[in-house]
């Protein structure tokens, strides 16, 4: 099992790194002066040069990334332009709330998308899957912010259970950051809840054409049985498998939710970051999100070996 | 196959409903400026926030501003936006993904790399770091969230283009000479262009979706322009005193998505050809229907059926043995196919049964309708069709698929893919285990010592050690092994084999034709046998079935039909099994060119028979008795036929076909 958590990590320590220098590259295409974003327009000349040399954008590209890697490989990923700041330090702050999102809609969207394509597969073909998989179909199609925005006209501000727009962090109350993000967790979850209901109906329904099925059918094995213990476990790799990308959608989409609930989450700060021209924030913001991203992947892999044993690494 | 085609006229209702809706956004995202009943940027302050009604159906916004009329502009906004950033996806992707799944490699490797980590980072946070490094406004959003889908664009198409390059591979396109780039024109695009329209619709939906998410958190589309997104930030500055004015550019978004993804899954449906129209798949095999014996097969000039049978089948047939199993005039029906047509067989208690023909002969479909576990749409109809057990004689005709359970504990069955036919997730004795609970009144430590009883019978050693392995870790041999004895745990009369030893090794066949042959003469099984392979059934078989094309062709005790056959495709099928003579390995010389197409008059085989005579081409033959066998064949008396005049363990088993 070690061993099979050791070889996935080295596989997706690559993978965010490569992320890092790609984002790395990318904002070098920006004609975004960091002197002028410190110090404003109206600095010497020597401010502005001795500033360029002390954050080292005088470097070449190569020493840059180099030296933002090795800082990162600590946790430090620089000063913000735009302030002394830290850009660790801001992005700490503003974590716990889409972070909180985004897993709220992935467990939202799992439950909620597990039991509804588990009751859609084991009665494929008959009613309850026709209406299940219209109605997965027709929820996938709703924006997440948009369920966001009506839930806050029409559930958060007429009665007053949960905060339109008061987050609560983990740290202070669990029972009110539970409360806080729960209607974000709905709004995130509704269409994710939809995908993987259609993605768990239909690798059901593809085990189910399976011969290893029909030789279980052959032995004498129950309906339910072959339902519930030989379809349920095959068909669950797929839905589990994508869920690691399930989640990245859902942390865009938490940047975005959190602007209807105004939560301080990391979608202000890179907003803000954009407008004032302030890069190494950005480059924070995906560095931090393809993190999140890989570590949710590594969890989904240790859960993938404990279904299906043929991915365990002896 | 390759271009989206329009709607058809089988296209559900819902799916004509969405091309509606989309050919209806496409005009108004063309007419809505001169549509719109105002102008969408104008705002009266005499009517601010003002609700639904005759002047502005939708209301107006915080600035008095018509909703309708802003809706009908953002129209235009979103198909723009979503259009521009399913061009950029696909112009960066396309290209990526199809060269380098064509040119393979290194540079394959590397740059899927680079898509691999590009994928890594949520599209929507890449789209935003990408307008950080290029600047805000809608053309540079959509730029963005154009670049951010085309890693998983580059990603399909390279799949795609491997997929493709592969099946060129198998045919041979590349032997012929066509160079590489001429070849990746004319056959990898048209065949991935299909594909591609779907991929595109999915592009086309998120786009429209992450446009209207960046517009309304500010990085998209500029004030005071109107997009469904923007709408969005302005109704949620009102929340609290109109609500109302969140709905209608939401409702826009909801519908467009959905039209799109209504019409993109229709595609798909269409492309991949899957035929899922029977989700339940193995888990409802069909009811077999009870039927009237169909007209005579058997030629009414001949003698009566039952002496026939007695000639046919052999001495040892009319000996007493106990009758199995019996089938009558049994038909399988696909919607546009017949896959067995009348047939008659039984098996004896002891006796191997083969049923043999090329694949496509229905062999396979006779024998699973017997042991029910065929599936719609497949129709199966018999006259009779039922198994002497302990206690009395069962018929499956008519029974529900409850009742079915209590047949398939009567067989056993024994699958052509012992690989794909275990659980690959469950340990060899678990489903050891799971089998013989069926079988009842059994403690945990008795199915153990019986798990482990049946896998030394079965002819594995270390039982108790395979006990605990997956499908994955044991060979296909051993896979086979372990499938017989699964086949053997409720100790079945009936054995029935489909395929048994075609996708092993030629030397596993052997091993495994061997221990079907022990194990029918130990436990005096019943066996029916399937094979394309004439030298397996010669090792296996007492009596032989030959079919083709649905129909029973030729019926003859198995050292008759080696010796002597009396129909031309039986002695064709003979011909073509590999033979060591001599110890030197005679191939076999057959052209199998000849059309396959099913006559619709005559002898089915007649367009591949070199004995054919107009006659044959209008007569359908029946079965009747030459030289005792039973023949489909109008001129078996004066055939002078080809045979191979040795003993059947001349035969090698696991001929090519
Ligand atoms: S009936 Fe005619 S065509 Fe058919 S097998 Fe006999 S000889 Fe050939």
């Amino acid at each position: 099992m070690t061993r099979t958590v050791l070889i996935r990590v080295a596989s997706l320590v690559p993978l965010v790194i490569l992320a890092s220098f790609i984002t790395f590259s990318l904002l070098q295409l920006t004609e975004t002066d960091p002197a002028i974003v410190r110090l404003g327009d109206d600095a010497t000349e020597e401010a502005y040069e001795s500033f360029r040399e002390q954050i080292g954008v005088n470097d070449t590209f190569v020493v840059q990334y180099g030296r933002w890697l090795g800082n990162a490989a600590t946790g430090d990923l620089g000063e913000s332009w735009n302030g002394p700041n830290q850009v660790s330090q801001l992005l700490k702050e503003r974590l716990s709330v889409t972070f909180s999102l985004a897993l709220g809609g992935l467990f939202v969207a799992a439950t909620i998308g597990m039991v509804l394509g588990i009751a859609a597969g084991v009665r494929a073909g008959r009613a309850t899957d026709s209406v299940i998989t219209a109605a997965a179909s027709t929820g996938q199609a709703i924006p997440n912010f948009w369920v966001g925005i009506l839930l806050v006209a029409f559930v958060a501000l007429p009665y007053d259970v949960f905060p339109a727009t008061a987050y609560t962090g983990p740290t202070e109350s669990v029972k009110d950051w539970l409360i806080s993000i729960t209607l974000p967790s709905i709004a995130l979850g509704t269409a994710a809840a939809a995908a993987i209901a259609r993605q768990t109906r239909a690798a059901f329904v593809r085990v189910l054409h399976e011969p290893y099925i029909r030789t279980a059918l052959s032995v004498g094995l129950s309906r339910r049985s072959i339902l519930y213990r030989t379809a349920l476990r095959n068909a669950s790799i797929p839905v589990v498998t994508s869920a690691a990308t399930l989640f990245g959608v859902l942390l865009g989409g938490a940047v975005i939710v959190e602007a209807v609930f105004a939560y301080p989450g990391l979608g202000s700060l890179v907003l803000e970051a954009i407008q004032n021209g302030d890069l190494p924030v950005v480059l924070g913001f995906v560095f931090v999100a393809a993190v999140g991203v890989a570590l949710v992947q590594l969890l989904l892999d240790i859960t993938y070996t404990v279904i299906d044993p043929r991915t365990r690494v002896s | 196959m390759s271009a989206p085609e329009a709607p058809t006229a089988r296209e559900s209702p819902i799916v004509k409903i969405a091309w509606g809706l989309i050919l209806l956004l496409v005009g108004v995202a063309i007419l809505g400026p001169w549509l719109s009943p105002h102008d969408p940027n104008l705002g009266d302050f005499s009517k601010i926030m003002v609700g639904p009604s005759s002047e502005n159906w939708l209301g107006t916004d915080n600035l008095g501003r018509d909703t309708l009329s802003r809706l009908m502009v953002g129209t235009r906004i979103a198909a723009l936006a979503g259009l521009e950033a399913t061009a950029i996806a696909i112009a960066v992707g396309v290209p990526i993904g199809i060269t380098v799944g064509f040119l393979g490699g290194a540079l394959d490797r590397l740059v899927m790399r680079v898509v691999d980590a590009v994928a890594a980072i949520p599209a929507l946070v890449f789209a935003i770091a990408i307008i950080a490094a290029i600047g805000g406004g809608l053309t540079q959003a959509m730029i963005a969230v154009g670049l951010a889908f085309s890693a998983s664009v580059a990603r399909l198409a390279r799949g795609l283009t491997l997929s493709e390059r592969e099946r060129l591979y198998v045919d041979g396109a590349r032997v012929v000479g066509l160079g590489r780039s001429s070849l990746l024109l004319r056959h990898i695009l048209p065949n991935i262009g299909g594909p591609l329209v779907v991929i595109a619709t999915t592009v086309f939906a998120q786009a429209i979706v992450t446009e209207a998410g960046l517009s309304f958190i500010g990085l998209g589309v500029e004030i005071p322009d109107a997009s469904w997104g923007s709408m969005l930030t302005n109704a949620q500055r009102v929340h609290r005193d109109n609500p109302f004015q969140s709905v209608p550019p939401g409702v826009a978004i909801f519908i467009t998505v959905l039209a799109i993804n209504i019409v993109g899954d229709s595609l798909l449906r269409r492309r991949r050809g899957e035929s899922f129209d029977h989700p339940a798949g193995h888990l409802e095999p069909v009811i077999a229907r009870s039927k009237d014996v169909d007209a005579p097969i058997v030629d009414p000039i001949a003698q009566p059926m039952t002496n026939l049978d007695r000639t046919a089948a052999g001495a040892d047939w009319a000996g007493g043995a106990s009758r199995v199993l019996t089938v009558r005039s049994l038909s399988v029906n696909y919607p546009t196919t017949t896959a067995v047509l009348s047939a008659d067989f039984h098996v004896d208690e002891g006796e191997v049964v083969a049923l043999v023909g090329e694949s496509g002969s229905g062999k396979t479909s006779a024998v699973m309708a017997v042991a029910a576990l065929l599936t719609p749409p497949a129709d199966v109809r018999a006259a009779e069709l039922s198994l002497a057990t302990p206690s009395g004689d069962m018929s499956l005709l008519d029974m529900s698929r409850s009742e079915q359970r209590r047949w398939r504990s009567q067989l056993g069955v024994v699958f052509q893919e012992p690989a794909a036919s275990l659980n690959p997730l469950q340990t060899v004795g678990r489903q050891m285990a799971d089998a013989l609970k069926r079988v009842g009144g059994m403690s945990r430590r008795e199915i153990s010592d019986r798990t482990i009883e049946l896998l030394t019978a079965v002819g594995l050693p270390r039982p108790a050690e395979v006990a605990r392995l997956r499908p994955d870790q044991i060979s296909g041999g051993m896979a086979q092994r372990v499938v017989i004895a699964q086949a053997l745990a409720s100790e079945p009369r009936l054995l029935i084999a489909d395929e048994p030893t075609t996708a092993l090794d030629v030397t596993i066949q052997a091993e495994i034709i061997t221990l079907l042959k022990q194990l029918g003469e130990q436990r005096g099984l019943a066996v029916l046998l399937v094979t394309h392979d004439l030298g397996v059934a010669a090792e296996l078989a007492d009596r032989t079935l030959v079919m083709y094309q649905g129909r029973v062709v030729e019926r003859a005790p198995m050292a008759g039909l080696v010796t002597a056959p009396q129909h031309p495709y039986a002695s064709e099928l003979l011909l073509s099994v590999p033979r060591n003579v001599g110890g030197v390995r005679i191939e076999p010389k057959i052209d199998r060119s000849a059309s396959l197409a099913v006559p619709t008059a005559g002898c089915v085989y007649a367009p591949r028979c070199e004995h054919a005579t107009p006659e044959c081409r209008e007569r359908e033959p029946v079965l009747r008795n030459v030289r005792s066998h039973l023949v489909a064949c109008i001129h078996a008396e004066e055939l002078d036929l080809p045979a191979i005049p040795v003993e059947p363990s001349a035969f090698e088993p696991g001929g090519e076909r």
